[in-house]
């Protein structure tokens, strides 16, 4: 052994504490090759794609999403993998406002984009719903399909359709034997300074476009495997894709930090007995359409609030985020939904709609606001991308007559426990409301994990298999929880994507007692998003909203308002949230070794993408709702 | 036990220290020794050996992180070992272990800008810190607790050979980390 070898193997002997201990507890904790999640198995087998939707051009030439990030993810060269590196989407797809989809939207789930491989041909697809397929294997062959979409529908509730002003050009539809389905269509570029307008068709209700959603492969389950390396094979697809989404560019999150440590002090800091949920990355993706939509002043008020120095950046930052946060594989859930809701009697400039829906993975409807079919698209919208967890707020959504364009973002989020909590561990114990004790089942457990210790708060981590963490942060006696809110070290706790870096932490064995909780909360958004300096889109004689449409006049925001719910058990954990703007005009620790950590009083509650974002954050008073 | 009691107990040179120390670290010691090696009586020599050092040391050192404390003097004690069993070539972990260390040997410079043990614990640490978490806790498991590739890949359920092949990346991207600070070993 060389002297230069020995050296480095004893600076390795020495690297820190912490690096080591993490280590021994993750590769401690691995207990089978594979883990496969039972509790929500029935979506982890089968994802279901509806062709034809045609709305977005894939350039199969266009660098891969992800491939710019830098991102070291593990390196394979067999036929399959790069096969599935073409499932991967493109980066760069254009969005076509006017055509058809095939799904009604309260039953159609997002699509899964793939590229074209190599062994395609080309034939025609005479009927629309043979391009409906289950995805059990990944790609072989394919099937590619160029037909004019020229379909329509009267009935917004099955099908929608649409009548275009400019020609649609032919659509193609890539399919294949028995996977992945992929729809494109080119469209026209249109430049900035050269808007062209849209009207919407007059229908009532109808769906414009749907999303494609990146390709993300199921999570493997090791059982329905009896050929190991085809089971490798698999794990290996999944993680390059995941990695290829999660590992973006170095800057993504760039300006972001202000607005999420403003906002949450905005929505949060406020004492209240009631409980209070806030997700700070649905708020970004309505306030990141909004300044789309506006221009001037108004424009560079949004900007401000979210830390963009342009609309090309916040552009990227969104995107960017959008696919760092995104899993659904079937185990593990992060999804950042959103939508634009277009008035059928009003023109729009078509470049503002298809960047809406080309940054942010946006749906497009349109149809006449007030009208009950409306309303009804719109709440069947929100609960099918909550899973219906919001159903008490969404039933009660409804736009008002004078709208002009609604815009509503989602997080739909599930993960389980990397360590379970034991059920028959849980327990009835009280817990100490603003307003005087409760009773509460308390979810138990004494294991090793690391402390952080704040001078006003104590706080831990747990983590969530595959996606992310969630910290719990109990304020210390003499401190309320908006105390906390409203103080510099814990925010910078909040806000730490990684808690490595944290100095007052220890690795203690912690008897841990956390409530089972179902909390949720609706706010209005209107009075934060002014107190953070959201001023002009309020004021019609200050709005600019001329990149949105040359007919509506005088518009202002009407309302906004978001609705989140967060529930923890047992098995892990369940959140989502919307985010609801609408646009209204005139038609226009110490030396502890062991501690006992009981959350039996109002605390905090950050639940962290895995990628080190925050997707939900609120305050507990009364664990039972 | 809980670490502070185990640590207590060597302050107040109480000999359950070394029973109790056994009992909760004697496990992931051997198999760090083990690791490093392969032969099962040298391994036991070794733990033997951090036990008595622990001894000797506690007080008044009074180690923070008891069990990255263990496996460091694990480690150092298996290193010497194995540099008097390396001319009579025993010990293949450690040879298999070295032979890849070797490509993390950044390229020689011209300044002498030599750092010591403790220092380069750090600059490799930060450069842990900045790679994924799974691809950190592969290098630290193979390179710091020894464990064979084939056992990670199993436990892990990926190809030993697609182990290997991030392994060798991951050597590279610290050969390359390690040259950017300029640094010769």
């Amino acid at each position: 052994m060389s002297k230069e070898t020995e050296k480095l193997f004893n600076g390795i002997t020495n690297i820190d504490d912490d690096l080591i201990e993490a280590s021994q507890q993750q590769y401690e904790q691995r207990k089978r090759p594979m883990r496969f999640m039972p509790w929500i198995a029935g979506a982890a087998a089968v994802c279901v794609c509806a062709a034809a939707a045609g709305v977005f051009l894939i350039n199969s030439g266009a660098p891969k999403v992800g491939t710019d990030t830098g991102n070291t993810s593990d390196i394979s060269t067999s036929a399959t993998e790069e096969a599935l590196q073409q499932t991967i989407p493109s980066s760069e797809f254009t969005y076509s406002p006017l055509t058809v989809t095939e799904e009604s939207v309260t039953t159609a789930p997002p699509e899964t984009e793939t590229s074209e491989s190599p062994e395609v041909t080309t034939e025609t697809i005479p009927e629309p719903d043979t391009v409906i397929t289950e995805i059990t294997q990944y790609t072989e062959t394919a099937v590619i399909s160029s037909d004019p979409v020229t379909e329509t529908s009267p009935d917004p509730t099955e099908i929608s359709s649409a009548e275009s002003t400019e020609t649609v050009p032919p659509e193609t539809v890539v399919t294949t034997s028995e996977t992945t389905i992929v729809t494109e269509r080119k469209v026209p570029q249109t430049s900035v300074n050269d808007l062209t307008y849209l009207s919407a068709p007059d229908d009532a209700a109808s769906v414009l476009a749907e999303p494609v959603y990146p390709y993300f492969p199921p999570y493997p389950d090791e059982s329905v495997y009896t050929d190991y390396d085809k089971f490798e094979e698999v794990y290996d697809a999944w993680s390059k894709a995941k990695n290829e989404l999660h590992n973006q560019h170095a800057g993504y999150k760039k300006g972001t930090e202000p607005f999420f440590r403003n906002s949450i002090r905005t929505f949060l800091g406020e004492a209240s007995d009631k409980n209070k949920v806030y997700s700070p990355l649905s708020l970004f993706m309505a306030l990141g359409m909004s300044a789309e939509i506006s221009g001037g002043y108004t424009r560079q008020q949004f900007l401000d609030v979210l830390g963009q120095e342009s609309i090309e950046d916040l552009r990227a930052h969104a995107k960017a985020i959008w696919q760092a946060n995104y899993s659904d594989d079937g185990a593990a859930k992060c999804i950042l939904a959103s939508s634009v809701w277009l008035n059928s009697g009003i023109s729009y400039a078509q470049e503002t709609v298809d960047n809406i829906s080309d940054f942010y993975y946006s749906s497009v409807f349109s149809g006449v606001p007030g009208t009950e079919e409306y309303d009804k698209l719109l709440q069947d919208w929100l609960n099918s991308q909550t899973d219906g967890m919001l159903d008490e707020y969404a039933s009660d959504v409804k736009l008002d007559p004078t709208t002009v364009i609604a815009l509503a973002s989602t997080v739909n989020y599930s993960g389980k426990w990397r360590d379970y909590f034991n059920k028959d561990n849980t327990k009835m114990r009280s817990f100490r409301t603003p307003n005087g004790y409760i009773g509460c089942d308390f979810m138990n457990t004494e294991r090793e994990m690391m402390v952080y210790g704040g001078s006003k708060f104590t706080a831990v981590s747990l983590e969530l298999e595959e996606n992310g963490y969630m910290r719990l942060i109990l304020p210390d006696e003499g401190y309320t929880t908006e105390d906390l809110i409203n103080d510099e070290e814990t925010m910078s706790f909040l806000l730490r994507d990684r808690l490595d870096t944290f100095d007052n932490k220890k690795y203690l064995t912690v008897a841990l007692s956390v409530p089972k909780f179902d909390v949720s909360q609706q706010f209005d958004l209107t009075k934060g998003m002014k107190a953070l300096g959201i001023t002009d889109a309020f004021d019609v004689s200050a709005s600019d909203f001329e990149p949105l449409t040359d007919t509506a006049i005088d518009i202002s925001i009407g309302s906004a308002t978001q609705a989140s719910r967060v529930t923890i058990d047992e098995d892990g954990c369940k959140a989502a949230s919307f985010t609801l703007i609408s646009y209204d005009g005139d038609i226009g620790l110490e030396d502890l070794d062991r501690i006992e950590l009981v959350f039996d009083k109002p605390f905090i509650f950050e639940i962290m993408s895995e990628t080190g974002l925050p997707l939900f954050v609120g305050i507990v008073n009364d664990p039972t709702g | 036990m809980n670490d502070n009691e185990i640590i207590a107990l060597y302050w107040s040179r109480d000999e359950r220290a070394i029973s109790e120390t056994d009992i909760k670290y004697g496990r992931f010691c051997r198999s760090i020794a083990v690791n490093i090696l392969t032969v099962r009586e040298d391994a036991e020599e070794c733990v033997n050996d951090t036990y008595h050092k622990a001894w000797t040391v506690i007080p008044p050192q009074r180690p923070e992180q008891f069990r990255a404390w263990l496996g460091r003097v694990v480690r150092n004690i298996s290193l010497n070992l194995w540099n008097r069993n390396h001319a009579q070539k025993r010990n293949q972990g450690m040879e298999t272990l070295m032979s890849e260390l070797e490509e993390c040997v950044p390229s020689p410079v011209s300044v002498d800008n030599e750092i010591d043990d403790i220092e380069l614990g750090h600059l490799i640490s930060k450069w842990l810190r900045s790679i994924p978490d799974e691809e950190r806790m592969f290098f630290i498991i193979r390179y710091w607790n020894g464990v064979p590739l084939k056992e990670i890949a199993e436990k892990y359920g990926i190809g030993a050979d697609k182990l290997a092949q991030k392994m060798l990346r991951l050597r590279k991207s610290l050969r390359s980390a390690l040259e950017k600070e300029g640094i010769s070993l």
